[in-house]
C-alpha cells in the first residue's frame, strides 16, 4: 500500500506536542508546587505580620486606688498618648491594661501620666504584649475543658 | 517541525544506518550498513542467524537504541531527531512490540495484562476495559479475560501478548521470534493471527525470526547477514 502522509496525522502531531493529551507533568508538578506554596504561605504570612506588628508591644496593668474608678475622659487622653495603643477595661472596673510601644512610651511615663490625672495607681505588672494574648488563650483553652 | 521530513515515501525507510558496540578497546559493529524502505500494510520478516544483527536492526526500529549512524524515518518523523520525550510517545502511538517470551506480568490477569500500555492514555478505566475487551475478542480470548497467564497454554499467552502489543492501535507491530517458544501447531496459530491482522486490520508487522517456515507468513524477507541486508 502506497505511504499516505495524512494518514496517521493525528498520531504524528501528538508526538510532535502539537496535540495536548492531558496535563503534562510539568504542569502537574507546577501546580502542586503552587498549592503547597500558597499553602504554607496562608500560615506563615498571617503569622510574619503579626509579629512584626506586635514584636515592640507590651501590656501593662494598672489597679486604681480603693476609692477611686477610672474616669472616662483620662482613659480617652490615655489613648492619645503617642506609644499608646490599646487600653481595655478590666473585669472589676479597678484594672486597666494599656498596651503600648516601648520603644515610645514606658511604664516611668505612664505612672507620670497618671500622676497629673491626679489618679492613684499602682503597676502591677508589665508583659509581652503577644505573651499575654498567648496566656489568655490557653487560659480560655483551659477553662473550655 | 524540523524533525518532519516530508519528502519520505515509504512508511518506513532506513537510510544507511550503522551501529557499533564497544567490546573492550575495540568498536565491534553490529549493523554494517543497511538501507531499505517499507510501506504501510507490509508484513515483512527480517531473516537471519544469531548474530547477525537482526535484533538489532529491531530495536533501532523501535527508538529503543540509537544507531551510530544514518537515519531512521518512521511516517515521515526522524525517529532520531526526536527528543527522548517525543520518541517515547513515538513509541506509545506507533509501535506495538512481542516478544519470545511472551513478558507478561504474572500477578495481573489477562484483560490487567492488556490495560497496561493504557496506563498513560488519559482514557476513563471503562473505555480501557472496553477496548481491552475488543482486542481479546479479535485474538479469540475474550472468555479467558480474568484468568492469570500461568492458566493459559503458551499459545494463549503469546495471543495476549499480541493483544497488549496492539491495544493502542499502533500501525507498526514488532515481533522478536514470536514463535521460538511455540510447538510448530501453535506456531502457525499465532501465525494466522497476526497474518489476518496484517490483511484485514493493515497493521505493518516486522517480524524477526531464523525459522525459515515462519518467513512464509509474510509477504517479503530481509535477509540479514554479518549486519549488512542481503536482499530486500
Amino acid at each position: 500500500m502506497a505511504y499516505d502522509i495524512e494518514k496517521y496525522r493525528d498520531k504524528r502531531e501528538k508526538v510532535l506536542g502539537m496535540k495536548r493529551r492531558g496535563i503534562g507533568f510539568g504542569t502537574f508538578a507546577l501546580l502542586i508546587s503552587a498549592g503547597i506554596l500558597v499553602g504554607l504561605s496562608m500560615v506563615v504570612i498571617p503569622k510574619s505580620v503579626a509579629y512584626l506588628r506586635d514584636r515592640g508591644l507590651d501590656d501593662a496593668i494598672y489597679r486604681i486606688g480603693k476609692n477611686q474608678s477610672w474616669p472616662q475622659h483620662s482613659i480617652d487622653r490615655l489613648r492619645d498618648q503617642p506609644g499608646v495603643e490599646m487600653v481595655m477595661m478590666g473585669n472589676d472596673d479597678k484594672r486597666i491594661v494599656v498596651t503600648f510601644n516601648r520603644t515610645k512610651i514606658d511604664t516611668d511615663r505612664l505612672s507620670s501620666f497618671f500622676y497629673q490625672e491626679k489618679l492613684q495607681t499602682i503597676l502591677l505588672n508589665q508583659v509581652n504584649h503577644r505573651q499575654r494574648l498567648h496566656s489568655m488563650h490557653e487560659e480560655k483553652r483551659f477553662e473550655a475543658l | 517541525m524540523a524533525a518532519v521530513n516530508h519528502e519520505v515515501e515509504h512508511l518506513i525507510e532506513i537510510r544507511n544506518i550503522g551501529k557499533d558496540y564497544q567490546s573492550g578497546d575495540e568498536m565491534v559493529p553490529a549493523i554494517r550498513q543497511m538501507d531499505f524502505a517499507i510501506d504501510d500494510g507490509e508484513f515483512v520478516t527480517i531473516m537471519g542467524h544469531s548474530g547477525s544483527g537482526k535484533s538489532t536492526l529491531l530495536s533501532v526500529l523501535g527508538g529503543l537504541n540509537h544507531p551510530s549512524r544514518g537515519k531512521v524515518f518512521i511516517d515521515s518523523l526522524d525517529l532520531y531527531d526526536l527528543s527522548s520525550e517525543q520518541r517515547a510517545d513515538f513509541r506509545s502511538e506507533y509501535i506495538g512490540i512481542i516478544f519470545q517470551s511472551f513478558q507478561l506480568i504474572t500477578y495481573l490477569t489477562v484483560l490487567e495484562n492488556v490495560i497496561l500500555p493504557m496506563a498513560i492514555t488519559g482514557l476513563k478505566r471503562k473505555e480501557k476495559e472496553q477496548m481491552a475487551m475488543d482486542v481479546l475478542l479479535k485474538v479469540g480470548l475474550a472468555s479467558k479475560a480474568d484468568r492469570l497467564p500461568d492458566q493459559l497454554s503458551g499459545g494463549e499467552q503469546e495471543r495476549v501478548a499480541i493483544a497488549r502489543a496492539i491495544v493502542n492501535q499502533p500501525p507498526i507491530l514488532l515481533a522478536d521470534e514470536p514463535t521460538g517458544n511455540l510447538d510448530s501447531e501453535t506456531a502457525s496459530e499465532v501465525m494466522e493471527l497476526l497474518t489476518r491482522l496484517n490483511r484485514e486490520e493493515g497493521l505493518t508487522i516486522i517480524m524477526v525470526t531464523h525459522n525459515p517456515e515462519i518467513s512464509v507468513y509474510s509477504n517479503r524477507t530481509i535477509r540479514v547477514q554479518d549486519g549488512t541486508c542481503l536482499e530486500h
